[in-house]
């Protein structure tokens, strides 16, 4: 199986439908192997249109995103990527990072609200992770299941 | 909890997925001609289309009908350095 993602300039990113009771968004994923979770930045949770009162605080904070920022979750949220079985499905407690944007100058929150959300390892490690900068080439593959 | 998802909501997800892919890949290609219209704005592109623009985020979001598909892109000659 194959999950395909696209560079954008030399970034990795992966496309993927988040749903979360029953409302969704598409969002695009920088793959990220630094990152321990996905996670999900300030302007996709705003584009997801979730009630804040839906996410639920982590039980852990986050380490290494900077600023004054708070750390939830979205419990059993689905992420659907297109692949070449069809589709593939990730169900999970999704992370959702928050930034004090009140307290930040407008440039700065304006390029918080530029941080793309993170495809992380949580995810990434199932798979033999594709990065080939030269070709051009960015994918996820399960090489002992269906093609 | 990680599956397959396969029939007709595999179909549904693939056709979402590419839709919103060309719309991305439409902002790429025509993002000079932004330039000139949308500069330093949040602008929302559905279907290849700028259907709102605001230089404010939520305000953008306010405006626009609510749409899974929608892809929101800031528009500006910033660089922009990011390490995650």
């Amino acid at each position: 199986m194959i999950i395909p993602g696209r560079f954008v300039g030399n970034v990795p990113f992966f496309p993927v439908v988040v749903c979360f009771e029953g409302r969704e968004t598409l969002i695009q994923l920088l793959a990220d192997t630094g990152s321990s979770r996905t996670v999900i930045l300030d302007s996709d949770f705003d584009a997801l249109r979730i009630p804040p009162e839906k996410l639920v605080p982590m039980a852990y904070p986050l380490t290494g995103i900077g600023g004054s920022v708070r750390s939830y979750v979205l419990p059993g949220a689905v992420l659907s990527f297109t692949s070449s079985n069809g589709a593939y499905g990730v169900q999970q407690n999704l992370a959702v990072i928050q930034h004090d944007l009140d307290v930040l100058s407008p440039e700065e929150s304006e390029r918080v609200l530029r941080l793309s959300s993170v495809l992380g390892r949580d995810i990434i490690s199932s798979f033999r992770f594709v990065c080939d900068f030269p070709s051009g080439t960015v994918r996820l593959e399960q090489p002992y299941s269906n093609p | 909890m990680d599956r397959p998802i396969l029939g007709g909501e595999a179909e549904r997800i693939t056709q979402l997925i590419q839709a919103f892919e060309e719309d991305c890949l439409w902002i790429q290609e025509n993002y000079q001609n932004l330039l000139s219209l949308y500069e330093d704005q949040w602008i929302a592109v559905l279907d290849k289309q700028v259907i709102a623009s605001d230089r404010d985020f939520k305000k953008l979001i306010s405006k626009v009908p609510e749409n899974p598909r929608t892809r929101f892109e800031f528009i500006t000659r910033k660089p922009f350095e990011a390490i995650i």
